[in-house]
């Protein structure tokens, strides 16, 4: 989405239009539901996590000064709103396993198998990391952000998320390559 | 440990251009940074293959990192029930100052997204405005032609024991009259007549008595051939 088009929403929030606010939700709540999920492994608090995010957007407009781009002004609410919840989740019971992709005609046993292998295993990659550096992961590979952009949805210094990424990296590279994942990829 | 899982081996060049590869591969490197990296991985095939590697972990989580999630029906209304509800609570325990606060808040807000030139301009003009107000200020309070006074008011012209007082004289008094009457209080004509037949007496102020403008315009006022006496204002 232009950026343009996300400050003119923006604006409009700030006048409390609902609109506008329900358009950036329906606009973002795709990749936020992704990312709060990849931070903080449960589905069960997806939505009250997406609906403290909205609500600090729509409380917190006012004071966006557009020195950011939306999505990265946005991005850093919901990072705060998971580390958050993580505090909160350490004292609680873990999640039961999320269940698996649901299977399709074309799936066969053999794809089925690879695929749930190579999920679970990237689930325990991404597990061995810390939220800090499954965050700078995250908004890097799956998001497509700057490192710049990265450090102001973090509030760290540039250096500090080159940091994160550089040992992320390397847990990673133990872990994956142990099952050959590149070359299973088609 | 070897230079491939960036431990300790790799020195302290490669490691700099490690740190920036995620975002040569994500695309999001730009300007000197990015022609570094492109130069250097023209000739290095360590560094290639960590790209390799890279683009790898990317490309694994884009494929298999799948989240499916939809609202559910009606999420959006709570939600906005959620904001509501919590403004109506803000409002409450503010009171009308909350309120004005609030406001204060949400213009500020728009000020700040308004673009520089015009915010220039409503500067501007709002010391425009201050500076005319403070120039309509100064000038009622200086004075200069809005006091009013009126005729009858008894502080008259007290300069160095002096009183000024205006008298009309009825038509039919004598020269001989007048004279009697101003020698009793050792008064004299200064100006006049107006064209309305006023003229404007000079009267020294007796100490001896506890009212003397008072006394003094008695003097005249109790004349049968005196129409008016009036202490004339000070100016």
């Amino acid at each position: 989405m232009p950026p343009d088009d996300d400050l003119a929403l923006i604006r409009r929030v700030v006048a409390k239009d609902r609109q506008a606010f329900e358009a950036l939700y329906h606009r973002y709540y795709p990749r936020l539901s992704g990312y709060l999920f990849r931070l903080v492994r449960r589905k069960d608090i997806i939505e009250e996590l997406l609906n403290d995010v909205m609500f600090v957007l729509w409380e917190s407009a006012p004071r966006f000064t557009g020195k950011s781009q939306v999505s990265t002004w946005i991005f850093g609410i919901a990072y705060r709103k998971a580390l958050k919840a993580l505090a909160r989740l350490s004292k609680k019971p873990p999640e039961p396993p999320a269940a698996a992709r649901e299977l399709t005609d074309r799936d066969g046993p053999e794809d089925v198998m690879m695929r749930k292998e190579i999920r679970d295993t990237l689930k325990r990659a991404l597990d061995a990391l810390s939220p800090e550096q499954r965050a700078v992961i995250e908004l890097t590979f799956q998001h497509g952000f700057s490192y710049r952009a990265i450090a102001e949805v973090i509030g760290c210094p540039v250096n500090t998320v080159k940091t994160r990424m550089f040992y992320a990296c390397r847990r990673l590279r133990q872990l994956l390559p142990g099952l050959g994942i590149h070359s299973r990829l088609g | 440990m070897t230079r491939q899982d960036g431990g300790a081996g790799i020195d302290r060049f490669h490691q700099e251009i490690w740190e920036l590869l995620p975002w040569y591969v994500n695309g999001t490197l730009e300007g000197r940074e990015f022609q570094e990296v492109k130069d250097h991985l023209d000739t290095c095939s360590f560094c290639q293959e960590e790209v390799t590697r890279l683009h790898e972990i990317g490309t694994t989580i884009h494929a298999v990192e799948d989240f499916a999630w939809s609202p559910r029906p009606g999420q959006f209304s709570r939600l906005m029930a959620r904001i509501e509800a919590a403004q109506a609570l803000r409002e409450q325990a503010g009171g009308w100052w909350g309120g004005l606060r609030a406001r204060f808040i949400e213009y500020r807000s728009l000020v700040k997204v308004t673009p520089r030139i015009i915010r220039l301009g409503l500067v501007a003009e709002f010391a425009l405005v201050l500076l005319l107000l403070g120039v309509i200020f100064w000038q009622s309070s200086s004075g200069r032609g809005l006091e009013y006074r009126t005729l009858s008011g008894v502080t008259g012209q007290m300069q160095e024991g002096k009183l000024r007082i205006r008298v009309v004289f009825a038509e039919d008094i004598s020269e001989k009259e007048i004279r009697e009457l101003l020698a009793a209080v050792r008064g004299n004509i200064v100006k006049g007549p107006s064209p309305l037949g006023a003229y404007t007496v000079e009267l020294p102020l007796s100490g001896s008595s506890p009212d003397p403008v008072g006394a003094l315009l008695d003097h005249f006022r109790s004349h049968r051939k005196v129409r008016l006496a009036e202490p004339v204002q000070a100016r």
